[in-house]
């Protein structure tokens, strides 16, 4: 990092999954261990096996956009999760319309045209209007919240499949450090849908039953929805407008692998490259990390390299899954965590890891299986994806 | 800190790299659409459309490598061995790169072959190698394997400010040191439901005249402090702004505008100035290449060619430009890509001549 890089720091927060409305409703599941899943009520498929999913009941967000344009349940479960954000910061309406203030939100589906009935249509040679098209042109997640906000700053959308919302809030993060915006608004959003639950039933790595990460008797992941959404601003500016910082992104790594489409490196170098470069971006001695929430999806590989790279880069310190509770909400992931996590060192305590009862032999490290306190103010929060990426942040809680 | 282009890979109808992109500037290559027939409600419409040639990669690539890779990765590991190549430099000097592709609709065709698996045979025959290659950054990970590069990768889709989002981030990351350089790009297929939409859209829009296409650009950007000379020019400024924001066209730093593939400008319907559109400096090429949104860093690698040339190509639409006059005093060349709703994507380079 450059020498003159401001101190980023979290001023609102906003969490939406099947664990809870709101970030304070998914900890009290994470902590008491609270599993909605069960078989999708949106979609059916003619799968042997209705695999278990984490659905956000009901209707999200009902929004219609100016020109009557319905958005996509993605968009809105982002609109959904950054109302609670902005409103949690105090953020007024002059601030919004007089700051420079970015968008950076990550998704893994809501960049996609998948929408199956118009493409069936299309392709049967029944001539489908254009309502789904323009529904999505209308719903780029993170231009949907600059229009929600009437923002004028750099707007991105990552697609970076899985760690899409851990990348989206270390790109704001960056944006703020380098004085590109005073306000970004981050994270990620993702919703369920039949492409992505039949796409990772095709890979064989969904389970049939509720996930179990990093137990011997996992056997693939549970797919889920939800958006987490940050706003970030620097230290300086937070204070000056009398904000309260939540929390801070001290550290952000991202490194790819360069190794297979959908298989983690064997060995971990990708994670071990982007948590050392996370970690000397931050600053922080390593034994004030007090506890990591894992990527742990609950599938063979990840789960067993995970273990392995955080046995031998951050040996003894605690770590655990949240996707026991959420599922695996793909784009949405790595946000909602990098926001549990925070809200954990708000706490001085760790949730168990829900899934886990039994260790496996050949991994060298194993989750937390009840809630854990600590005394320390330092967490890590990794995303592991599609594509080899990997990307970790370093997260601060507010202190005493 | 200066951030300088060091290499362009540009690829799409008129072929790959620089020398064919200039080849079609200059008017020596000439390159006729496709025409794509659309049926609705009954009607046949016809869509033209540039179609990408991309059988260059096979000299960085042997074609066996290729077997499994989709169309859309194809054209972008195009773009990335060529601009690598341009800049001289080799996957071994890649050791501290980041890459960034940006793209409006990722690899759609690979998505409806997807769709197609379970909704011919059922969703338990669903086909997984099309489910990975339909993900939007399927493009960034071959690119990372076949080169084996290991630093951060980043894809992001933004429709028309994909190009400009992208640049935002590459230049972000140098400058916080994350990176010695960023090998960027943009890259968009066409498909049949492309077609369809752009047709369908096309017949509610004032100027049904659009041509699509595919393709787009790929650039190696590098801090100056640790590369071996300016290459193309200098990145100075990027950014997504309001149209009323957006830099203005004049003598020294004329202005190269996505018009979206329509035959003419049609600035003015983005908010473009009439005094604007009659200035000399005022300069459109992508109904040479297609509408779609990485058109826009297909502009980006006709500005640098303009840079480097010390000359600006006659644009297609003809505004009676003097080129002698501009390229004379010509410091540097503003991008700008009109977004869905109030931004505008807004880049600027600089000649490396006069700094």
């Amino acid at each position: 990092m450059n020498k003159t890089a401001k101190k980023t720091v979290i001023t609102g927060m906003g969490c939406l999954s099947a664990a809870g409305a709101t970030l304070a409703g998914n900890m009290v599941s994470l902590f008491s261990k609270v599993r909605n899943l069960g078989p999708s009520k949106r979609f059916t498929t003619d799968h042997v096996h209705r695999f278990p999913v984490f659905e956000v009941p009901g209707q999200v967000d009902e929004t219609v956009d100016k020109a009557g344009t319905e958005l996509t349940r993605t968009t809105r479960l982002a609109l959904a999760a950054a109302r609670e954000a902005v409103d949690q910061s105090g953020l007024t309406r002059e601030d919004l319309s007089s700051k420079r203030i970015g968008v950076c939100m990550g998704t893994s589906t809501g960049c996609s045209l998948n929408s199956i009935q118009f493409y069936d249509d299309l392709r049967s040679r029944r001539s489908p209007g254009l309502s789904p098209v323009r529904r999505y042109l209308n719903s780029n997640p993170a231009a949907c919240i600059a229009k929600r906000y009437g923002l004028n700053g750099p707007v991105q959308t990552v697609v970076n499949a899985c760690s899409s919302g851990t990348d989206a809030l270390g790109i704001g993060a960056s944006w703020i450090q380098q004085g590109l915006c005073d306000i970004v608004i981050a994270g990620g959003t993702d919703e369920l849908s039949r492409v992505t639950y039949n796409g990772f039933i095709s890979l064989m790595i969904t389970d049939h039953e509720p996930s179990r990460p990093f137990d011997v008797t996992r056997n693939g992941l549970n797919l889920g929805e939800g958006a987490g959404i940050m706003v970030l601003e620097s230290q300086e500016h937070a204070l000056a407008g009398g904000r309260v910082p939540l929390g801070s992104i001290l550290g952000y790594g991202m490194s790819c692998d360069g190794h297979h489409l959908v298989a983690p490196h064997p060995k971990g170098l990708g994670l071990k490259k982007a948590i050392d470069h996370a970690v000397t971006f931050s600053k922080v001695p390593r034994e004030e990390i007090m506890f990591v929430n894992a990527h742990g999806t609950g599938t063979r590989d990840n789960d067993r390299v995970e273990s392995m790279v955080l046995a031998d880069l951050l040996p003894g310190v605690p770590f655990g899954s949240t996707k026991g509770c959420t599922g695996h909400t793909l784009g949405a992931a790595g946000a909602l965590e990098a926001a549990f996590t925070v809200a954990c060192l708000n706490e001085h305590r760790m949730p168990p890891s829900t899934g886990f009862t039994e260790k496996e032999s050949e991994m060298p490290a194993s989750p937390v299986s009840t809630t854990l306190a600590f005394k320390g103010n330092v967490a890590i929060s990794q995303s592991l994806a599609f594509g080899g990426n990997n990307s970790v942040l370093v997260l601060e809680g507010k202190g005493e | 800190m200066r951030i300088s282009v060091q290499g362009i890979g540009p690829f799409g109808c008129f072929g790959a790299g620089a020398g064919d992109l200039e080849a079609l500037l200059t008017g020596t290559r000439v390159v006729p659409p496709e025409i794509d027939k659309i049926e609705r409600d009954g009607n046949i419409f016809e869509l033209p459309w540039f179609k990408a040639r991309t059988s260059k990669l096979e000299a960085f690539i042997p074609r066996k490598k290729l077997r499994r890779i989709d169309r859309f990765s194809t054209m972008a590991l195009l773009g990335a061995h060529l601009a690598i190549a341009d800049a001289g430099v080799g996957p071994e000097d890649l050791e501290n790169t980041g890459i960034i592709v940006a793209t409006g609709y990722g690899a759609s065709g690979t998505t409806f072959s997807f769709l197609d698996s379970f909704l011919n045979k059922g969703d338990r025959l669903s086909v997984p190698t099309h489910f990975s290659n339909s993900v939007h950054n399927a493009a960034a990970a071959h690119i990372t394997v076949l080169l084996g590069i290991k630093g951060p990768c980043l894809t992001v889709s933004q429709f028309d400010l994909s190009v400009a989002s992208a640049l935002f981030t590459a230049v972000s990351w140098l400058q916080e040191e994350r990176v010695t350089s960023v090998l960027v790009g943009g890259v968009d297929e066409y498909n049949p439901v492309v077609g369809y939409a752009t047709a369908g859209l096309n017949a509610e829009s004032p100027d049904p005249s659009t041509i699509a296409g595919e393709g787009g650009c790929f650039f190696l950007l590098s801090r100056e402090d640790t590369n071996n000379g300016a290459g193309y020019g200098y990145l100075t400024e990027v950014d997504m702004v309001a149209q009323d924001k957006a830099p203005r066209p004049s003598n020294t730093h004329p202005v190269i505008v996505g018009s979206q593939g329509y035959g003419g400008c049609h600035g003015k319907d983005y908010g473009v100035d009439d005094s604007d559109l009659s200035h000399d400096s005022f300069l459109c090429y992508d109904s040479l290449y297609g509408k779609f949104p990485a058109a826009a860093a297909i502009d980006l690698g006709a500005a640098c060619l303009c840079l480097k040339n010390r000359h600006l190509f006659p644009p297609p639409q003809g505004t009676g430009m003097d080129k002698s006059t501009i390229s004379a005093v010509l410091k540097g060349i503003h991008c700008l890509s009109p977004g869905n709703d109030t931004l505008w994507g807004a880049v600027t380079l600089a000649s490396k001549y006069l700094l």
